[in-house]
């Protein structure tokens, strides 16, 4: 266990013991199914009777789903530092499965955030009440024909640039909206949830940036979900394509109406994302680390073990320093952006929240590949949790967008956003 | 004391709050422009006029307009409910009985409001609430912003249900305007609006 520099943190005991208890689900449970899960066939994984739904059964117990979801609607409405602790640790575990229960509660927190009391008690109530697992969000957001335009499109100064053609699109019909379109196959947890928070194209469909955002249950008809991909890394985290045809959702269902609200909007949901993604991969480069200290510490070479040359020490220190400034800029930008989340007030500062996501996975990949390194041949064996913990590392530069994207949309948001003065 | 939504006594109570309350002075320390309101009837106004005290509240102010401003809504929506109702513009408004005025609209269909608007302002100006009435539609058209939306929308918004963000953000409600000055500042949006859900409605 790593040394908590915050005493603020360090000396407080309630946070003290919520940290070790997380850390022991992550070791017991998450490690351990995220392993076996890693080296399923990706169809298996996302089976009813696969380890994936179990440890979401086990996570629900756990409440970790109700993080955020406001107190008033049976959530738990944890504080920023409490939030972070969990996603590091659970990211320890696996960045993975914690995606899977990062994207669940997708739909719940926008649900709770932004909907009618309507919504609430139909969707949110029973959602929070469940601790068998029968709920399952994801956040469809990109579209095969777009990527990471998405990301960008929302502060571009010049959106049409993106085309109007390849969205997942709303349009009104008599009290409702019908959907049409398909989201890529990057979406988490996408073949096995049965609700989703989708990001859609609205009316007059002019450009990327006509945003807009909606509940929608993935039983209903016209829905279609397609088969787990098989990629490198987060393999614990199930990914696929959904598909909607004429898809009816009554209009309660949808949170975000009108372009320049859902815009804003959603740049808040991707704040927060990229908050929860910036903790989990520090909790991953952590995991990382410790496996070199820990191999260092065992390899002999040179007569004697790795750790003892000064060489391994620069290389260790410069591991450590990347891991515990991940930890505490990742912490103070989610303090922020949550409390700003909350009050819904869209003065988030989307560029700090991108920045924290593109710093904290930009490291984990770095301290992994340096671990890795110092595992020699053995760091490419499935016999050593670098091997893994490598390959989810390069995944995590292209969460939610590749991280160039995500630096870009962070230049622009400053920029807009005009907090960066030179006067 | 509980008042209906939009009478004079509703006005005056988010007045009286607004100039005294905390949350509000901060919330809009920098905000500058008026916003138009608009209430468009619904069926839950129809709901809600059929009770004597609703009537009474609207009718409140309806006497402020003088019988020249009411004789402008001779042929619009709003006339014709009045004529609905039994009522000739320049009725002199002290007469109307409420409680058969209530009678009256709970006869009322959907179809005979159709189109019907209820106008107001509300002007923070660093920090103070400068103005803040029910208003001819005519006036305030070049107003930073038009926040408008049902009767029900109003009533969820005013009873606490929902905040105007929720409201505006599900297309509940529209905001027209200045949208990036709104953005950066939410939060006067926030401050003003919580402050409608602090008057007890009847």
């Amino acid at each position: 266990m790593y040394f908590e520099i915050d005493s603020g943190i360090r000396e407080n005991e309630e946070l003290t013991m919520l940290r070790e208890q997380t850390h022991k689900f992550a070791a017991e449970v998450i490690r351990p199914a995220a392993k076996e899960l890693d080296q399923m066939e990706p169809r298996k994984v996302a089976q009813k009777d696969s380890p994936y739904f179990d440890v979401m059964k086990q996570m629900k117990k756990m409440g970790y789903h109700r993080m955020q979801v406001l107190k008033e609607h049976g959530g738990l409405e944890l504080t920023p530092d409490e939030i972070h602790i969990i996603n590091e640790e659970l990211g320890w575990g696996s960045v993975g499965l914690t995606t899977a229960i990062g994207v669940d509660s997708i739909p719940l927190a926008m649900a709770s955030l932004a909907g009618s009391p309507e919504l609430i008690e139909e969707v949110v109530r029973p959602w929070m009440e469940d601790t068998e697992g029968k709920y399952h969000g994801c956040w469809p957001v990109m579209e095969e024909a777009h990527g990471s335009d998405y990301v960008i499109g929302m502060s571009y100064p010049y959106p049409e640039e993106f085309g109007n053609k390849g969205f997942v699109t709303a349009d009104r019909d008599g009290d409702g909206w019908v959907i049409n379109g398909a989201k890529s196959y990057w979406t988490s947890s996408a073949p096995c949830a049965n609700y989703a928070f989708l990001i859609v194209n609205l009316p007059p469909h002019r450009s990327i940036a006509d945003i807009g955002g909606c509940i929608v249950p993935l039983t209903l008809p016209g829905v279609t979900q397609g088969p787990p991909i098989d990629k490198l890394g987060l393999r614990d985290d199930p990914q696929g394509e959904l598909a909607f045809d004429n898809v009816r959702i009554p209009a309660h269902y949808m949170l975000l109406a009108e372009p320049v609200f859902g815009r804003f909007a959603t740049k808040g949901v991707i704040s927060s994302t990229s908050c929860g993604m910036a903790c989990m991969f520090t909790g991953l480069a952590r995991a990382a680390f410790e496996e070199a200290l820990k191999y260092t510490r065992e390899r002999v070479q040179g007569g004697r073990p790795l750790i003892e040359h000064d060489v391994v020490k620069l290389k260790l220190s410069d591991m450590f320093l990347k891991v515990e400034t991940a930890r505490y800029f990742t912490r103070v930008v989610l303090r922020h952006v949550s409390e700003r989340s909350r009050a819904l007030t869209f003065d988030q500062s989307t560029a700090h929240a991108l920045s924290a996501q593109v710093y904290a996975t930009n490291i984990a990949y770095e301290v992994a590949h340096q671990s890795r390194q110092l595992h020699g041949a053995n760091g490419l064996t499935k016999d050593y949790l670098i091997e893994k913990l490598y390959r989810d590392a390069t995944a995590g530069l292209m969460e939610d967008g590749a991280n160039e994207a995500l630096s870009l949309e962070a230049a622009y948001s400053f920029l807009e956003e005009g907090r960066y003065t030179t006067e | 004391m509980a008042v209906v939504f939009g009478s004079m006594e509703w006005y005056e109570q988010v007045k009286e709050l607004a100039n005294k309350d905390e949350g509000f002075k901060k919330g809009t320390a920098d905000w500058e422009g008026a916003v138009r309101t608009v209430v468009i009837m619904d069926e839950e106004l129809l709901k809600d006029y059929s009770r004597e005290e609703y009537v009474r509240g609207f009718m409140s102010t309806v006497s402020l307009m003088s019988k020249e401003q009411r004789a402008q809504f001779e042929g619009t929506p709003m006339g014709n409910l009045m004529k609905k109702l039994g009522y000739s513009l320049d009725v002199d408004i002290a007469t109307i009985d409420p409680a058969e005025s209530a009678k009256r609209f709970s006869q009322l269909t959907l179809d005979d409001v159709k189109g019907v608007e209820m106008h107001g302002v509300f002007e923070p100006y660093h920090g103070i609430l400068r103005e803040m009435r029910p208003i001819m539609p005519d006036e305030y058209k070049d107003a930073r912003f038009t926040l408008s939306g049902p009767y029900s929308a109003w009533k969820a918004l005013c009873s606490g249900k929902q905040t105007s963000v929720q409201l505006v953000m599900s297309g509940k409600m529209k905001l027209e305007g200045d949208m990036s000055y709104m953005m950066k500042h939410m939060a006067a949006m926030n401050a003003l609006t919580k402050l409608y859900s602090q008057i007890e409605l009847v």
